[in-house]
């Protein structure tokens, strides 16, 4: 009987439903990019991309284990298979898997979410117009964010802080120069009376990026199964009710 | 002429669009106008002037605008913005979608704050939406400060049909509408005049066939015409239908209920433009401040009214054609037109433009060349009490986001201007039929050709038009329209199974109030947001005066001869 019972544990341990309790590991940036990915107390992961991502693993049955990590570095894990995706941009490389259109179009169907970075000004008559070398410096980012380079390229004096809360803060200390960050959060900026008055936001943005969840062709997730969570988050982005649950919790 | 000036002249050629008009062309094009061809000039001139400084600002910049699918904004698209960019140098790319895109664009740019487009011409029953979500321009605020310089000084708001319907509750405008859509009441004329039919009516039902006045003589018309054999001024004989409806799965579906359904059965409490404080989609509020879809919060969303008013979409669905259950609003909308259908109670007029009810040789244009259709008040349901709202009317309207911001922001402003001028109104109404300006619908050039619209410039100049009204400011946020799609999917499915309909309209409704009111307690809005009611027992709120209401019994049927009441609205 005794033998019988373990048999039959056995099998249950080892049959497909287990996969259930399914889990993968996904790379998220350790900077702030609130509210799409930032830090909480004790280093958690928290944000709009990672909710997203989580919902759409959900009906698949899989669990995500978001690991925080410098892009390069996540990116690096990705490729060598030691993570099985990563939330970015999209990144030529012959090892990541990413939706059919994320190469043809500045809108993929397939993105987590399109993300705008506008400019804030302390209030004057500049207006950001798409001239990125008209930008007023130093340019305030968040320490990470990739899209340093693109300043660089055009030779602008960069300054990098830990969160938009010190770049802001220093905006208005100094009444100079720019910070970049995200249309989501000038908007918690525009609300805020303290600094709503004495601050410009451009209505172009700098850059409009798809964030995807990135798959390494390492991972031990099926193709099919990888479309199936790309259409799932795709069908939860563009439902009516969904994104008021969303965003109503930033 | 020397080699550079050639250069120079060349460079000129190149620059220059071949196919651009000039101003004087274009105030000649916007004929007939409530404006004088010199009146013409001097706006068109203003908006030249204003904005030389802001297209060169602009530097070829486009102004993304959307708006749905209607000859209205396909007039916009397609000659407007062309006048716009000869004038002002500003390009315009007015991209036309349907109303449900409008929507889902304008509340994701709302809640991202991501420019997807610089305006929308989007439906003012999103005023409670807007006025909660503090995410659009005030225009009174922008008209009098930095948007002053902006401003056309012939813009003549006190022209306008129906300011109203974009104002919050202090009388801010936040929307400024473009064009104007009633929802009225649509019949064959020339059937309900002969003298065959009436006679034949008359001996069955008692009373005298004519415009109903409720429900139970809609209903009775309903059922005289359908099966019975009609013929159309172009000689062709049809087996006629008494009804006309949709219930495509589609967001339309929603718009076909939330835009007034339940407030012309009666829903709502007595007011205007809605009633306090009960109406529209059967929300109760309290000092603007949502409390409740749910009889047992003191809505009336499942209350007798509403069940009343599902029940009986599904039962004229008997009388209407069969193909009603693959069309949507926009393929509903032209369908009269086929000469088949004798009447509609749900009748939006921004179809009736279209070509079909107009060219020669159509079953529903008369030897004479005019419509022998013509369009009535809403017949009214059971639980409808004088002084209460009659109909359904909104406005497509301009609205800002706030992201949008200065140059952007002044140059999405004057195109909104532009595409509601006087100078092109009445041009833009004579194409799309959905009028915005009173100048344009007290037109001598109106007057000479009323029969072409059919009772619809009668209505339009009548007191009677202020009882049409959308859905006005207590909607806390548009996006609970997906709970009723959602849910009348699924009763219909039900009913063609066979369900038996004042049962699952009580289910149906019953869980679209819980629904509602699940999603409404969500909501965290900066403005008047929702804080539901404790639930007491429907009873309670039943035995309260107003809305909700207890059952009531059938209505009498009432109609009256449709000459009689064209004299009312004159």
């Amino acid at each position: 009987m005794k033998r019988c019972f373990f048999t039959v544990l056995i099998c249950f341990l080892l049959s497909p439903i287990t996969t259930w309790a399914d889990s993968i590991v996904i790379s998220v940036e350790n900077r702030e990019f609130y509210p799409f990915f930032f830090l909480e107390k004790k280093n958690a992961p928290r944000g709009i991309l990672l909710d997203m991502v989580k919902d759409g693993l959900t009906p698949i049955g899989i669990e995500p284990k978001f690991k925080p990590l410098p892009l390069k570095r996540g990116l690096r894990m990705v490729e060598r298979g030691s993570v099985d995706a990563i939330i970015a941009p999209r990144i030529k490389n012959e090892n990541f898997l990413l939706p059919d259109d994320a190469f043809e179009k500045d809108v993929s169907m397939q993105r987590i979410l399109q993300i705008d970075s506008v400019v804030v000004t302390y209030k004057s008559d500049y207006e950001f117009l798409g001239v990125l070398n008209t930008l007023p410096t130093p340019i305030r980012i968040t320490l990470g964010d990739p899209i340093e380079s693109l300043f660089k390229q055009q030779g602008l004096s960069i300054d990098d802080a830990a969160s938009g809360s010190h770049n802001i803060k220093k905006l208005m200390r100094d009444k100079k120069g720019c910070v970049i960050t995200t249309s989501l959060k000038a908007m918690t900026w525009l609300d805020d009376p303290k600094i709503k008055e004495n601050i410009d936001v451009s209505t172009e943005p700098v850059v409009s990026r798809s964030y995807f969840l990135i798959f390494s062709k390492k991972s031990g997730l099926g193709q099919d199964k990888i479309k199936l969570v790309w259409d799932e988050i795709a069908k939860n982005r563009d439902d009516y009710i969904y994104p008021i649950k969303l965003f109503t919790a930033y | 002429m020397k080699p550079k000036l050639w250069l120079v002249v060349l460079v000129m050629c190149m620059w220059t669009p071949l196919n651009a008009k000039t101003l004087e062309e274009w105030a000649k094009t916007f004929e007939p106008s409530a404006l004088s061809y010199e009146e013409r000039v001097k706006e068109l001139q203003w908006f030249k002037d204003v904005s030389k400084t802001l297209s060169k600002k602009l530097d070829g910049k486009t102004i993304r605008s959307a708006a749905e699918h209607i000859k209205t904004h396909f007039y916009e698209r397609d000659v407007l913005s062309e006048a716009f960019f000869d004038i002002t140098g500003i390009r315009v790319k007015h991209n036309i979608i349907g109303e449900g895109p409008v929507v889902k664009e304008i509340m994701t740019q709302l809640r991202t704050g991501r420019v997807i487009e610089h305006i929308y011409v989007n439906d003012a029953d999103l005023i409670g939406t807007h006025l909660r979500y503090q995410g659009v321009v005030n225009l009174s605020e922008y008209m009098k400060g930095e948007g002053k310089k902006y401003t056309n000084p012939y813009l003549d708001l006190d022209d306008w049909l129906n300011l109203e319907f974009g104002q919050d509750y202090s009388g801010n405008q936040l929307q400024l509408p473009d064009q104007q859509f009633s929802n009225l009441y649509w019949f064959r004329y020339d059937w309900f005049t002969d003298p065959k039919n009436k006679k034949d009516f008359k001996d069955r039902y008692g009373y005298e066939l004519g415009v109903p006045i409720n429900w139970a003589a809609y209903e009775d018309i309903a059922e005289f015409f359908t099966g019975r054999k009609q013929t159309n001024p172009d000689g062709s004989i049809v087996t006629a239908y008494g009804h006309l409806d949709y219930l495509k799965p589609s967001p339309s579906l929603g718009w076909r209920f939330t835009d007034a359904w339940l407030s012309i059965a009666g829903v709502g409490d007595k007011g205007l433009p809605n009633g306090i404080p009960v109406d529209e989609w059967g929300i109760r509020i309290e000092n603007k401040v949502p409390v409740g879809s749910m009889v047992e919060r003191g809505g009336a969303m499942n209350s007798p009214a509403a069940v009343y008013a599902l029940s009986k979409f599904m039962e004229w669905l008997k009388f209407a054609p069969p193909e009603a259950k693959d069309l949507e609003w926009h393929t509903a909308g032209p369908r009269g037109a086929k000469g088949d259908v004798a009447q509609r109670i749900f009748q939006y007029i921004t179809w009736l433009s279209t070509d079909a009810f107009h060219e020669a040789g159509s079953p529903v244009v008369g030897k004479d060349g005019f419509p022998v259709w013509r369009v009535a008040p809403t017949p009214h349901g059971r639980y409808w009490d004088e002084g209460m709202k009659v109909g359904y009317q909104d406005a497509g309207s301009w609205t800002i986001p706030k992201s949008v911001r200065d140059s952007y922001r002044a140059a999405a402003w004057l195109w909104a201007q532009f595409a509601s001028s006087k100078t092109v109104s009445l041009k833009k109404f004579l194409v799309g039929g959905t009028p915005v300006r009173k100048s344009t619908i007290n037109h001598p050039y109106i007057d000479k050709n009323i029969k072409k619209w059919a009772g619809l410039i009668e209505f339009y100049r009548s007191p009677a038009e202020k009882k049409w009204t959308d859905s006005g400011p207590n909607v806390p946020d548009y996006a609970l329209s997906v709970t009723w799609v959602a849910n009348l999917e699924n009763a219909l499915k039900e009913f063609h199974n066979g369900a038996s309909i004042p049962e699952l309209a009580q289910k149906t409704m019953d869980k679209m109030a819980r629904d509602q009111d699940d999603m409404m307690a969500t909501l965290k809005l900066k403005k008047f947001s929702p804080m539901l009611n404790p639930i007491k027992s429907k009873d309670y709120w039943l035995k309260q005066p107003g809305s909700p209401k207890p059952k009531r019994a059938p209505e009498k049927p009432e109609t009256i001869a449709y000459d009689q009441l064209i004299k009312q609205w004159q």
